[in-house]
């Protein structure tokens, strides 16, 4: 039985041509574990090599969007109800406050502002 | 298995043509890469729309730093190799593929300005290994040598980075039109036609001895590895 040769495309007449490696034993990783990021940026801003990107890629809490402000002032037990619905739900005022308007709108209607 | 992070803060020591010889003459040889195009300015990408592209190379553009290292993991989780091109310029992505490398290159002209943006690679491998407590071997590759000439200035570099310990490849890339033709033209080595291409069977040849040397330090890596386990 003749063996097949490891490199069919290259051209047989050409004994002189280098012959490649058998890679075979290398493969795929498993999971590697997790690295301690910001300890990279600290090494990696010590070293100067400093982050590239905009601050608006980098990492961290992206913009709300929340610029608006309303002041008003409630009855201490409505007050206290939607305090404790927040810290339970882990969410800031006007994130509530957004939906009891987006509630009251499907009710009575789009408000023109 | 192996991750291999080209790295250099300065532009135009070779970086994009070293890592593109070493993924096709890995994809030549029949393995699979995926080769990571972390330079904003795009080089590999732009080869890789060429023809001749490698099945077997698959070329992922990433130059966010909060996507690097998942995008560097998942490729090592599906593929034998992983080759990461980092821009010319000192970056934090080149800390963060750093961080998973088995093996960092650090390619340099014999230039003095390329062997001290080699050396502030290094300082910041040293850094890494300090802080992680975890070895990343590194090794410099003098590239863009002439076959012919051996001028003063690098035999005196390469004496240095002898004298300080650096780790050296033994191989040069030489300065070879083939080297040139694939970044112009696509594909490997083999997808250019002799007789067309001045040279062609001598940069095979050194392409081949790199990539052995490549592979050489890699084995010796894991082998260390493995005492170190024991």
């Amino acid at each position: 039985m003749s063996r097949q040769s490891m490199f069919p495309s290259k051209p047989a007449s050409d004994s002189s041509e280098p012959v490649r490696p058998d890679l075979s034993a290398f493969q795929p990783r498993a999971p590697m574990p997790k690295v301690d990021v910001r300890t990279l940026d600290a090494v990696s801003d010590a070293a100067g090599f400093p982050s590239r990107q905009s601050a608006s890629e980098r990492r961290g809490r992206k913009p709300s969007g929340r610029t608006g402000q309303i002041h008003p002032k409630l009855l201490p037990e409505a007050a206290e109800k939607i305090q404790a619905e927040c810290t339970r739900r882990g969410i800031q005022q006007g994130v509530l406050i957004e939906e009891m308007l987006a509630l009251y709108e499907d009710r009575f209607g789009t408000i023109s502002s | 298995m192996p991750i291999i992070v080209f790295a250099n803060p300065k532009g135009g020591t070779g970086k994009t043509t070293s890592a593109l010889i070493l993924a096709t003459e890995i994809a030549a040889a029949h393995s699979s890469v995926v080769l990571i195009d972390a330079d904003p300015n795009m080089p590999i990408s732009e080869w890789a729309e060429l023809p001749n592209k490698p099945a077997n190379i698959e070329v992922i553009r990433e130059t966010n730093e909060q996507r690097i290292l998942r995008t560097i993991d998942a490729a090592a989780e599906r593929v034998p190799f992983v080759i990461i091109d980092n821009e010319g310029t000192a970056s934090r992505l080149t800390t963060y593929a750093m961080s998973r490398a088995d093996l960092v290159i650090i390619p340099m002209q014999g230039k003095q300005l390329d062997a001290r943006n080699a050396a502030k690679t290094i300082e910041l491998i040293e850094t890494e290994q300090d802080a992680f407590r975890r070895s990343i071997p590194h090794k410099v590759l003098i590239t863009r040598t002439s076959a012919a000439i051996r001028p003063k200035g690098l035999r005196a570099l390469q004496q240095e980075l002898h004298d300080r310990g650096v780790p050296l490849f033994r191989t040069e890339l030489l300065e070879r039109v083939p080297f040139e033709a694939i970044m112009a033209y696509g594909g490997g080595l083999d997808d250019l036609v002799p007789g067309e291409v001045s040279g062609l069977k001598a940069a095979k040849a050194n392409a081949i001895a790199y990539m052995a040397e490549v592979l050489e330090t890699l084995q010796l890596r894991q082998g260390a590895t493995a005492q170190e386990v024991a």
